[in-house]
């Protein structure tokens, strides 16, 4: 017969062929394990359905095959005649799936516990075995099935409780108080003295539930308390809607395809300060607010003018790659709001002055905050900002707003020690950091980049011969 | 599908479970490939005992003359009888299936088979008129067991029969002859007996009803001999061949059966039909259990510890398939215990007192120890005995043969077991239960006002009787038992 890959896992068509298990000429059994497979879901052994001899593997190692391929050949009956006509269709029989290389020593369990079958002591679990006395035994303490009930639930051992109910003999029959009283008288014991105390009930002590309950010494408990915990009362579902979805998607879609890698760097900002001192009480004549973010953004137009690679895009179609390289410079800010984060875009931030630049943002975030920015302004950007000076934090490493190649962050001024002219002394640092699509920008510029960028922020005077 | 709990089988340990794993907040399948209800209320206990009473109807109206009754043209319509017989089964399978649905059971019909493990999950296969698998963390085995046949007396439904056809039938045979003298065999047989068939019982041991209280089965035995059912002990059936007679133009097929007696010698019996009923085996091959590591003794029952839980946690096993009292009864508790178990792992199961009973005439009822048991425990047993022909109802009721024993301690005075033979004994039974159960004595039961005239003032009787007190028969010498003050 040929052999065709049967049905291996809901839904998998097909699995990498790991390795064959028999080679032609070897004589199967019925259920000998012919070839393993490994599909995405699962490593999967497939037994051969018939006996007979093995005439041709019709495939390879580390080969793909599909379910219903022609594997092998197998001639049937050559083993043991009679079991080979038994079962026709492999689709039948149901593959020994195991789950995954990883849990591979848990996948030997049941092999191991039925190989054990014939001796004793493999109960795991209590291994007192099930006696099937229906009688009362020799020196049994009287007591009702509820009395019983209740003491075995808190793992007491009735031989050890003082009964007062009516006598049976001279043994007073045990009561629902006693093994309460017992229980109770116990606990206390055992908290005082230090044990550890544990509660093996999971109900019908409720009269006593305040009350820590000891297990006796004679028969350590082996059951950890029992949490009625239900997942689905323990959370709320909520559907993931509107910019949550898009930014969700948007992360995905970004971190998926753009290979991340993230640069860090800090930079004495000391004349950054004084100058953006100046710049914001001129400023304020105009009615701006001028932050830091206008200098970052005119810094990054002038290092993108110098790696051209950085304000670019990749294109992939019909497996052929195209760069495409932007002469325009449109630099998105990232702006935190209730429903999400939104990054709105200055645009032709190089042919715009600092002030333009700070009033654009100051707007744009408004706008954006209030959820009243146009769909124009939110799109278009070749490279972005984000900044996490207002909240804290070293650095981070930002997801990049695909399809653009790297994103910068920006991150708040610190007093720190740094040596100038062979002094310590307090200066003030700002720390950036760059994520990248390694695709398009490599380690070493995404390096020459931040040094363009720093270059221009630790001396602003550099920024003024390149202003437009 | 997945589910917390599977329970494969539908019998009386099965559906209780499944009921009770529900009840509990699992979501809880049931995979049957036959009836619901199992072989209980199918094919054994319930359709028996329709039929028994009937017969037991009968048999009273043919012997109401003593009472001044005569009744003339009883006759049987049998097939209306077996009809009532289906209906009261029919409403009792159908009240499973209503009880399943309204407690949220999934009810799947096909024939399952344990797949594999997937770490703690279950993976069972259910062939029914799709293949489908279900995955579950929790697994009840309630497969139960299946009629034993021998192997030169096949079924064939016509001439050879066991239990489940035998109360099936189209007509009432003229003679049959019985082979194994259990319970079965003799409950069957005696209802036989009783619509004017001939009975043969061949019993390969020294007595009927092997391992019941010799003098319950000497009451049993001699109605047998008075009602003409001849007992052949100690007699092996040997061969069987059946016999095509063409008798006006009807043809016609009856039994003949070679046994051999006690002396060596064989002889040849014949009979309308042979009734097999020689025992049951447990139902555990085919349900895959290899493939995931369930152990099964040499003789086919899952081992299960003290939890019902088998050598694979997360899977127990109950009822027949697990050996011991193949009782209904015995699997729907061990059904529940599984159940509390997967709740509370400090539950093992802890009964006192098992109590069964057999559905001959009269009946007989058991709890608990015998003499020789409580003894063999290390009890010191003393037996408290009341005859029925002391009792006022029994007499009245023109069934007053039989007795009750109570088992005692001696020491303690505490009940340790019954066994009765007599009219409804069945019922009165369960009084000896609790009492076992809440460790009570035998002053607990004679202290207690029992009303008159009713059965139970029997087991009062026997429990006075412990000490030598009985009121409604003379005690020639009290018993052994040291006086127990009353008050304590």
């Amino acid at each position: 017969m040929n052999f065709e890959l049967p049905e291996i896992g809901e839904g998998v068509q097909e699995g990498e062929l790991i390795a064959w298990k028999v080679k032609a000429g070897d004589v199967v059994k019925i259920d000998q394990t012919l070839v393993e497979v490994m599909t995405d879901k699962a490593t999967v052994e497939i037994p051969s359905p018939v006996a007979g001899t093995v005439k041709e593997l019709k495939a390879k190692e580390g080969e793909q095959i599909k379910v219903g391929q022609t594997i092998l050949v197998i001639e049937e009956g050559a083993a043991s005649g009679k079991a080979a006509t038994k079962t026709e269709a492999p689709k039948a029989e149901a593959p020994k799936a195991t789950p995954a290389p990883l849990a591979k020593t848990e996948v030997e369990a049941p092999k191991a516990a039925s190989k054990t079958t014939s001796t004793q002591a493999t109960y795991t679990n209590g291994n007192t075995p099930y006696t099937g006395n229906f009688q009362v035994e020799a020196g049994n303490v009287p007591a009702s099935p509820y009395v019983r009930s209740l003491a075995a639930k808190a793992g007491v051992d009735l031989r050890n409780v003082q009964g007062t109910g009516p006598l049976v003999g001279d043994v007073a029959r045990v009561l629902e108080e006693d093994v309460l009283r017992f229980v109770d008288t116990q606990g206390r014991a055992a908290t005082t003295s230090g044990a550890p105390v544990s509660y093996a009930s999971a109900g019908g002590l409720q009269k006593i539930e305040s009350t820590q309950v000891a297990t006796q010494s004679k028969t350590p408990s082996k059951q950890l308390p029992v949490h009625n915990f239900n997942f689905e009362e323990a959370v709320e579902r909520k559907p993931v809607r509107g910019l949550r979805r898009v930014i969700a998607q948007a992360m995905v879609r970004s971190k998926y395809t753009a290979p991340h890698f993230s640069y860090v760097d800090e930079f004495e900002c000391s004349n950054l300060m004084a100058l953006r001192e100046e710049m914001k009480k001129s400023a304020e004549a105009y009615g701006i607010k001028f932050s830091y973010l206008p200098f970052v953004v005119k810094a990054l137009v002038g290092a993108l003018k110098e790696f051209p690679e950085v304000n670019s895009s990749l294109e992939e179609k019909d497996g052929q790659m195209e760069l495409i390289i932007k002469k325009f410079y449109h630099i998105g800010i990232a702006v935190a709001t209730d429903s999400g984060l939104i990054v709105p875009v200055i645009k032709h931030a190089d042919k715009k002055s600092l002030l333009q630049i700070a009033h654009e943002i100051q707007t744009l975030s408004a706008k954006t905050r209030a959820g009243k920015a146009t769909s124009e302004e939110l799109k278009g950007s070749t490279f972005s900002i984000t900044s996490m000076g207002n909240v804290g934090g070293q650095f981070a490493t930002p997801i990049i707003n695909y399809p653009e190649v790297a994103i910068m962050g920006v991150y708040k001024i610190q007093e720190k020690p740094v040596v100038k002219n062979g002094q310590i002394v307090v200066g003030h640092t700002m720390t950036l950091s760059l994520s990248c699509d390694h695709r398009v920008v490599d380690g070493a510029v995404a390096g020459y980049f931040c040094n363009a960028v720093i270059d221009r922020l630790a001396n602003p005077s550099k920024l003024m011969l390149e202003m437009v | 599908m997945t589910f917390d709990v599977v329970v494969i089988g539908g019998g009386p340990g099965g559906y209780v479970a499944a009921i009770r794993a529900a009840q509990e907040g699992f979501s809880t399948a049931l995979i049957e490939y036959n009836k619901l209800g199992g072989e209980c209320l199918n094919y054994g206990c319930i359709p028996s005992k329709a039929l028994i009473t009937a017969g037991h109807l009968l048999d009273k109206i043919n012997n109401a003359s003593t009472m001044g009754i005569t009744v003339q043209g009883v006759k049987v319509d049998l097939a209306k009888l077996i009809d009532w017989k289906a209906s009261i089964v029919k409403s009792l399978t159908g009240g499973v299936g209503q009880l399943l649905k309204a407690n949220g059971v999934t009810h799947i019909t096909g024939k399952a088979t344990f797949s594999k493990l997937d770490g703690d999950k279950k993976i069972i296969t259910v062939e029914g008129e799709k293949k489908s698998e279900i995955t579950a963390s929790k697994v009840i085995i309630a497969s139960g067991s299946e009629t034993v046949h021998l192997p030169f007396l096949p079924l064939d439904g016509e001439t050879v029969l066991g239990s489940k056809e035998a109360l099936d039938v189209k007509k009432i045979p003229e003679s049959i002859i019985v082979v194994g003298g259990g319970f079965i065999g003799l409950e069957i047989g005696t209802f036989y007996s009783k619509l004017g068939t001939k009975v043969t019982i061949v019993e390969a041991t020294e007595g009927l009803l092997p391992g019941t209280d010799r003098e319950c089965v000497d009451v049993v035995a001699k109605k047998l001999k008075k009602k003409g059912i001849e007992v052949l002990l100690k007699t092996k059936a040997k061969s069987f061949k059946k016999i095509s007679s063409n008798i006006k133009k009807q043809s016609n097929n009856s039994a003949e059966l070679t046994v051999e007696l006690e002396d060596g010698s064989t002889k040849k019996l014949t009979a309308d039909w042979v009734l097999v009923t020689v025992g049951r085996k447990p139902r555990s091959k085919d349900l895959g259990l290899d493939k995931v590591g369930v152990k099964v003794s040499d003789r086919g029952f899952i081992e299960v510890n003290s939890h019902l839980e088998t050598a694979t946690p997360g899977i127990y096993a109950i009822g027949d398939v697990i050996g011991g009292a193949m009782l209904a009864h015995k699997a729907s508790k061990e059904g529940l215990v599984a159940v509390e178990h997967m709740k509370n792992p400090a539950t093992t199961i802890d009964v006192k007192a098992l109590p069964w009973a057999i559905f001959v005439d009269p009946e007989i009822a058991v709890v608990g120890h015998s003499e020789e048991s409580a003894r063999a425990a290390g009890w010191n047993p003393v037996v408290g005995k009341c005859p029925f022909v002391a009792n006022g109802r029994a007499l009245t009721t023109g069934e007053a043969e039989g007795f009750a024993k109570l088992i005692v301690d001696k020491d303690s005075d505490r009940v340790l077991g019954a066994t009765m033979v007599g009219p409804d004994v069945s019922n009165l039974i369960m009084e000896v239960a609790v009492a076992i159960e809440m460790g009570a004595t035998s002053h607990d039961i004679a202290l207690t006002v029992h009303a008159h005239p009713t059965l139970p003032e029997t087991l009062m009787e026997a429990a006075e009787a412990v000490h030598g007190k009985a009121i409604h028969f003379f005690q020639r010498k009290a018993a052994t038992a040291k006086t127990v003050q009353a008050s304590t």
